[in-house]
C-alpha cells in the first residue's frame, strides 16, 4: 500500500475484500478531506488521489475497512437492530405499551 | 457444577468478552456477567460439553434460556427504549454573557443580538408541543447561551408550564442551567417558589475555573460560589415551606487546565456543599474545537485524572463525606443491573428524539442538545421539525430514525463484541461532528476510549469489597 | 514508518473474520487488505507513531481466533436476543415512569424527607463515635447488618 501511495498516490481495492458500498460510504465521509477519482477495473476499484497527505489517504483506507465491517455485521445482526429501533420509535410515539 | 443436559448439544452464546492478563470478563445484554479464568474460557470454547450451571443461569447457553427473567434484566438497563420524550430542553437564548473556552453552544461573542432570544409566543408553543407528546413525565430544562438573559420570557414560561401542569395529569419538573451572573434575590425566590431545580458549572478552584470560563472582570467563580451557597442554605432550611426546594447541582468540564487538580476540584465541590459532580471531558465541538490546542485533553489524560478523582471521592466517602461522581453512578447502575442510569448518551439506542428533544430559540426542534449546538455552527442535519409541526411528524423524522440506527450497538463492529456493551452507548451527533459520520469509527473514537477507560477502572474498583459497597450505595440514592 | 505484513489463509478464517481482526488494530496502525494469491489475504500494517509492532501483531492474531469463536454462535445469539427482547416488550408497564401518588400532603412530605435526613445524620455520627464499642453491632441498622 505505502509504496503505491507514496509514488503514485493511488490504491487498488478488491471488491472481494472491500465492497463497492463500503468504498462509497468511505468516499462520502472523506469528500471534504481528500480529492480523488476512481475507476472500476479487475473486479475492484482504483482510487487516484490528488495531492493530499499520505496520512489522509491511509485514514481513508481505514475508514473503508470500518464501513466494510459494519456491512458484514449488519447481514447477521440487522434484524435485531431493526427490531429494537422499530420498538424504540413506536414507544417514542407512545404506542406499543402493554402488548 | 454439571451440565444438566449432557446429551443435548449446547450452543454457547459467547459474543462479548474482554481478555485481561489471566482471566476473561464475559457479558451479555441480559444482566449476565461472569469472570472466568482464561483456561476455563478456552476449554469451554473448545469443548462445550461440561458447562457450569452459572452459564445456564446467566443466559450464556442457548438451551434453557429463561426468557422472562432475561427480558426483565434487559429492560432494567434499556428502559429508555420504552419511553417517549421526557426531557424537553428549551434554549431561551443563544446569547451569553461569558466566553467559556469549551462552549459548544456557539454562544461566545453573541451577547447583544436580541434576535437570538426565544419569544414568549415560541416558548409557549414549545410547552404546548411538549404537553402533546405521549410521555406521562415531562422534565423541562432551560438552557442557553445564558437563559437569565431572557428572564422575562423564562419566568412567564415557568408560570405557563405550571398552569399547563395543573390542567393535565402529567408529572412535571423544571430545571435551569445558568452561570448565575444575572441571578438576584427576586429571580431566586421566583425559581424556588416554582420548584425549579438549579444547576451551574463549577470547574474547580478559582484558578482552574477562571482559565476555562472567562467572564467580565473574572467574576464567574465568586458568583457561582455565592449562589450555590445561597441555594444550599435555602435547601437546608426548607422545612415548613409550601414548595419543594432541590439541592443545587453543578457540572465540571474537564480540560487541559484541570490536569493536576483532581483533589482540589473534589474539595471545591465538597466545600460548596454539593453532593455530586459530573466530570465530563471537553468535547471537540463548537468553540472547543477552535480552542483545542489550549484546552484539549486526550482520553488517556482524562482517565488518569478521573481515576485520581474517584479514588479521592471514595476516600472521602470512607471518612463520612457525602459526595458522588455521576458518570460512575450511571455506569454502576448498569453494571449492577438496577437501572439504565438516566443518561440518554449511554443508552443503546441513544435517546435522541425519543428520550429528549431540544427546542432552539427560533422554535426549531432538534434530536438532542448536542444537535441544536451543531445547528449554531451552521449544520442543520439533526433538525427534526418546528413547534408548528404535528408531534407525530417530528417524533418520526428522518434524523430520529438515523440516530437510532447509528446508536444501536448491535450494529457497531467493535461495540457488538465488547464486554462493556451492556453498560455503554454512543452519540451519533458527536460521531458526526468529530468523525464525519453518524456511525462514527469506534476504533479511534474519543468517547469510546473514555467510556472504556472509565468502565475498566470501575471493574478494578469493585474487586475491593468495601469499594463495591460504597458504589452500590451511590446507586441507591 | 514501520510496516509489516501477515498473510492469512481463507481456508482457516473467513474473510469477515480477517476484516474484523484487521479493523480492531486501526487505532494503532493503518491497515490495508489485498490478495496475495487466490485464497490468501495479505494484511499490510503501517504502524502509527507510539505503538508497538509485536503488540499489534499478537492482538491481530488473537482477534482472528476470537472471531472464529463468535462466528459459531452469532446467528443463534441474534435469534435468542430477539426472542428475549420481544418478551421484554410484552411486559412493559408504563406505571414505572410515574411515582405513586402519596397520601401525605406536600408539606407533610417535605417534613418527612427532612426528618429522615436528620435521623440518618444522627445515626451516622453516633456510629462514628461508638465504632470501637460496637462489638455486637447494636448500633448498626438491620439493613447494614443484613447487607441490603
Amino acid at each position: 500500500m505505502d509504496s503505491e501511495i507514496e509514488k503514485n498516490k493511488k490504491i487498488f481495492f478488491s471488491f472481494d475484500i472491500y465492497s463497492e458500498e463500503a468504498l462509497n460510504l468511505a468516499a462520502y465521509i472523506f469528500e471534504d478531506r481528500i480529492k480523488f477519482s476512481s475507476s472500476k477495473k479487475d473486479n475492484g476499484a482504483e482510487f487516484v488521489f490528488d495531492n493530499y497527505s499520505e496520512n489522509d489517504i491511509r485514514d481513508f483506507v481505514n475508514e473503508a475497512l470500518n464501513q466494510q465491517c459494519r456491512i458484514d455485521l449488519a447481514t447477521v445482526t440487522g434484524p435485531l437492530t431493526r427490531f429494537i429501533v422499530t420498538k424504540a420509535l413506536i414507544s417514542g410515539m407512545g404506542e406499543g405499551k402493554n402488548e | 457444577m454439571e451440565n444438566k443436559q449432557q446429551n443435548k448439544k449446547q450452543t454457547l452464546l459467547f459474543q462479548q468478552w474482554k481478555k485481561n492478563k489471566d482471566h476473561v470478563l464475559l457479558t451479555n445484554d441480559f444482566g449476565g456477567r461472569i469472570e472466568l479464568s482464561g483456561k476455563l474460557f478456552n476449554e469451554l470454547c473448545d469443548n462445550p460439553d461440561n458447562i457450569p450451571q452459572q452459564f445456564f443461569d446467566n443466559g450464556f447457553v442457548s438451551e434453557m434460556l429463561d426468557f422472562g427473567k432475561l427480558g426483565l434484566s434487559w429492560l432494567n438497563t434499556h428502559c429508555n427504549v420504552c419511553l417517549s420524550p421526557t426531557l424537553h430542553i428549551l434554549v431561551m437564548t443563544a446569547r451569553c454573557n461569558m466566553q467559556c473556552l469549551y462552549c459548544q453552544a456557539g454562544a461566545p461573542g453573541r451577547k447583544k443580538d436580541m434576535s437570538l432570544d426565544m419569544s414568549l409566543e415560541t416558548a409557549k408553543k414549545c410547552v404546548d408541543f411538549a404537553f402533546k407528546t405521549p410521555s406521562p413525565v415531562l422534565n423541562f430544562e432551560f438552557q442557553g447561551g445564558e437563559p437569565l438573559l431572557n428572564w422575562n420570557v423564562l419566568s412567564e414560561t415557568v408560570k405557563y408550564i405550571r398552569q399547563k401542569e395543573s390542567e393535565s395529569d402529567k408529572d412535571v419538573s423544571i430545571s435551569l442551567i445558568s452561570n448565575f451572573i444575572l441571578m438576584d434575590e427576586e429571580k431566586a425566590n421566583f425559581l424556588l417558589q416554582n420548584e425549579v431545580s438549579i444547576c451551574s458549572s463549577l470547574d474547580g478552584p478559582e484558578n482552574v475555573h477562571k482559565k476555562n470560563r472567562h467572564s467580565e472582570n473574572d467574576i464567574s467563580y465568586n458568583i457561582v460560589c455565592k449562589w450555590l451557597k445561597y441555594f444550599n442554605q435555602k435547601y437546608d432550611s426548607q422545612l415548613g415551606k409550601a414548595y419543594k426546594i432541590f439541592r443545587p447541582g453543578a457540572i465540571i468540564t474537564v480540560t487541559k487546565n484541570s490536569i493536576g487538580h483532581a483533589k482540589e476540584i473534589i474539595d471545591e465541590y465538597v466545600s460548596a456543599g454539593l453532593e455530586s459532580l459530573y466530570m465530563r471531558p471537553v468535547s471537540q465541538i463548537g468553540y472547543a474545537a477552535v480552542n483545542w490546542n489550549s484546552i484539549g485533553i486526550s482520553p488517556a489524560e482524562y482517565i488518569s485524572l478521573y481515576k485520581e478523582a474517584i479514588n479521592y471521592v471514595l476516600t472521602l466517602n470512607k471518612k463520612g463525606v457525602s459526595i458522588i461522581e455521576k458518570a460512575c453512578q450511571i455506569f454502576c447502575e448498569k453494571i449492577f443491573n438496577v437501572g439504565s442510569g438516566g443518561n440518554y448518551d449511554l443508552d443503546s439506542p441513544c435517546g435522541a428524539g425519543t428520550g429528549q428533544i431540544a427546542y432552539n430559540y427560533d422554535g426549531n426542534i432538534y434530536t438532542c442538545d448536542e444537535a441544536r449546538m451543531l445547528a449554531m455552527e451552521g449544520d442543520d442535519l439533526f433538525r427534526i421539525g418546528n413547534v408548528n409541526d404535528p408531534v407525530e411528524k417530528v417524533l418520526t423524522a428522518d434524523a430520529v430514525r438515523a440516530c437510532k440506527y447509528a446508536s444501536e450497538l448491535n450494529s457497531q463492529p467493535l461495540c457488538s463484541r465488547c464486554a462493556y456493551k451492556p453498560y455503554c452507548g454512543i452519540c451519533p451527533v458527536f460521531n458526526y461532528a468529530t468523525q464525519g459520520s453518524l456511525f462514527g469509527n469506534m476504533a479511534t473514537n474519543f468517547r469510546c476510549a473514555v467510556n472504556k477507560g472509565q468502565i475498566d477502572f470501575i471493574f478494578e474498583l469493585i474487586k475491593d469489597k468495601e469499594n463495591e459497597e460504597i458504589l452500590k450505595k451511590w446507586i441507591q440514592r | 514508518m514501520k510496516q509489516f505484513d501477515i498473510v492469512v489463509s481463507l481456508e482457516n478464517y473467513s474473510i469477515n473474520a480477517i476484516r474484523y481482526a484487521a479493523y480492531t488494530q486501526t487505532n494503532y496502525a493503518w491497515v490495508y487488505l489485498s490478495f496475495a494469491e487466490k485464497a490468501l489475504v495479505n494484511v499490510h500494517f503501517v504502524m502509527k507513531a507510539g505503538h508497538d509492532i509485536e503488540t499489534v501483531k499478537s492482538a491481530f492474531l488473537q482477534e482472528l481466533e476470537d472471531e472464529k469463536i463468535r462466528e459459531k454462535s452469532r446467528a443463534v445469539n441474534v435469534a435468542a436476543s430477539i426472542e428475549i427482547i420481544k418478551n421484554a416488550f410484552k411486559n412493559i408497564n408504563v406505571s414505572f415512569l410515574k411515582e405513586e401518588k402519596s397520601v401525605l400532603t406536600k408539606k407533610q412530605e417535605l417534613e418527612l424527607d427532612k426528618l429522615i435526613e436528620e435521623v440518618e445524620k444522627e445515626l451516622q455520627s453516633e456510629m462514628e463515635l461508638n465504632k470501637s464499642d460496637d462489638i455486637k453491632h447494636i448500633t448498626k441498622t438491620w439493613e447494614e447488618t443484613n447487607g441490603k
